[in-house]
């Protein structure tokens, strides 16, 4: 009887236990970061209110080899240079709902599904960013993904599809920072649509 | 003595069961009528957690916990979202890092942000919604990229329909009830989208182009080869 009331704390006591989890993942397969410097223990978590790892993991600053990765002034020159003149596309790779309330300016959206191979259509898409018999990407347009932000998976995958699909990586730039990097600088938002 | 043991062993196989499975910690997605802000619920290890920590992380916290309290916050966190970020020193969950001018904290409805931040992959879409979603998506980009004018602009669907509604164009309407021009015959490797797009030169046509042909096709991706599609006019 006293083994079986043990047994059962014990159960309980797990159980609440897990309870106290706070912290969220940095990546798949790290859920924290330690190592000892000079004898002294750095330790480094991640507390993301809200969030959770997966999806929401700190994505790496190479997305596919090949692709460079921007940052705000690049985005402003590829702004002027390839949109202005009609060579370029800044994609946001979010939902139809979160492009309509904020996005950067002149971007247009392309929702991450409908780029993925499961997509049929997706050639059609594909005929859309000026690419011919959905294999020929030399008239095919520059392309600007962005997404949320560092932990957001959209945009690294976008960027894995357009270049499973044949899109030239040269002809594509990850701008890893997204709309979170893009409003803490200041830079100013528009309205989709 | 057997009760105590029976007893005991349904609580334990309950208690695994509900550690292993954990209902409601899948992160799911619902839409909040009053702001369209969809939002993700955490499991129960977390939300417990957050319930005695301080104040400053209520108006995140809240909303993870109870529906009905999230929705009457949500209207308040909205209004101390309005100024847009640059006001980053107000009441910050970093509280330990020390307070320096030059160092500008993150605002906090950044940190909250996991409301506002639109997550695509979690659309469930079944193949209908997501042909809808690409079609859309290829009416914006073409319009982004000049290939098809902006609804209301000359030479657009829109401005057509307008036009003809007021009787502008005289369009032939001596051939039946169809008011067709034309008939075209399916080939190897056409779809909706290809056809459209090669006799129209824009994508709106797909919706008219298979209301046409309702009578024939049962579903846009069921087109055969030799077909015949009636073209309805523009």
């Amino acid at each position: 009887m006293l083994q079986c009331l043990a047994l059962a704390t014990g159960i309980v006591g797990l159980a609440v236990s897990n309870l106290f989890a706070q912290s969220i993942y940095i990546t798949d397969d790290r859920p924290d970061f330690s190592v000892r410097v000079n004898g002294v223990d750095l330790n480094v978590t991640r507390d993301a209110t809200g969030l959770s790892c997966p999806p929401a993991c700190i994505q790496p600053l190479v997305s596919v080899p090949g692709v460079v990765t921007v940052g705000e002034l690049e985005v402003l020159s590829f702004i002027e240079m390839q949109v202005a003149k009609g060579h370029g596309l800044i994609i946001d790779v979010r939902s139809p709902d979160a492009f309509q309330r904020q996005t950067l300016p002149g971007a247009v959206n392309v929702p991450q599904a409908t780029l993925s191979v499961n997509n049929p259509y997706r050639e059609d898409l594909l005929s859309a960013l000026a690419v011919t018999d959905g294999s020929d990407f030399s008239a095919a347009f520059d392309l600007l993904v962005f997404s949320d932000g560092p932990d957001s998976p959209d945009a690294v995958q976008a960027v894995r599809d357009l270049v499973g699909a044949g899109y030239p990586p040269s002809k594509l730039r990850y701008y890893r920072g997204g709309l979170m990097v893009w409003r803490v600088l200041g830079l100013s938002t528009a309205h989709g649509g | 003595m057997i009760r105590m043991v029976l007893y005991a062993v349904g609580f334990i196989s309950v208690t695994l069961l509900l550690i292993l499975f954990q209902p409601g910690s899948r992160p799911t997605i619902f839409k909040d009528e009053f702001s369209n802000v969809a939002q993700t619920t955490q499991g129960p290890e977390t939300s417990n957690m957050r319930v005695g920590e301080g104040a400053a992380q209520d108006a995140a916290v809240k909303p993870l916990i109870e529906r009905a309290v999230q929705e009457a916050l949500l209207t308040v966190v909205q209004s101390k979202l309005s100024p847009i970020a640059g006001q980053g020193l107000q009441a910050d969950p970093l509280s330990n890092v020390p307070v320096d001018e030059e160092v500008t904290l993150l605002p906090k409805e950044l940190v909250v942000g996991s409301a506002q931040r639109g997550r695509s992959e979690q659309l469930d879409l079944d193949d209908r919604a997501l042909r809808q979603l690409t079609w859309e998506t290829m009416s914006s980009l073409n319009v982004a990229t000049g290939k098809s004018k902006a609804p209301g602009e000359p030479g657009s669907l829109l401005a057509t329909i307008v036009r003809r509604s007021m009787g502008g164009t005289g369009l032939p309407s001596g051939e039946g009830d169809a008011q067709d021009s034309g008939i075209y015959v399916v080939q190897p490797g056409d779809s909706l989208i290809s056809i459209s797009m090669a006799i129209y030169g824009n994508v709106e046509m797909i919706g008219a182009l298979f209301n046409a042909n309702n009578d024939h096709i049962a579903d846009p991706d069921s087109l055969k080869v030799g077909q015949t599609l009636v073209l309805p006019d523009r």
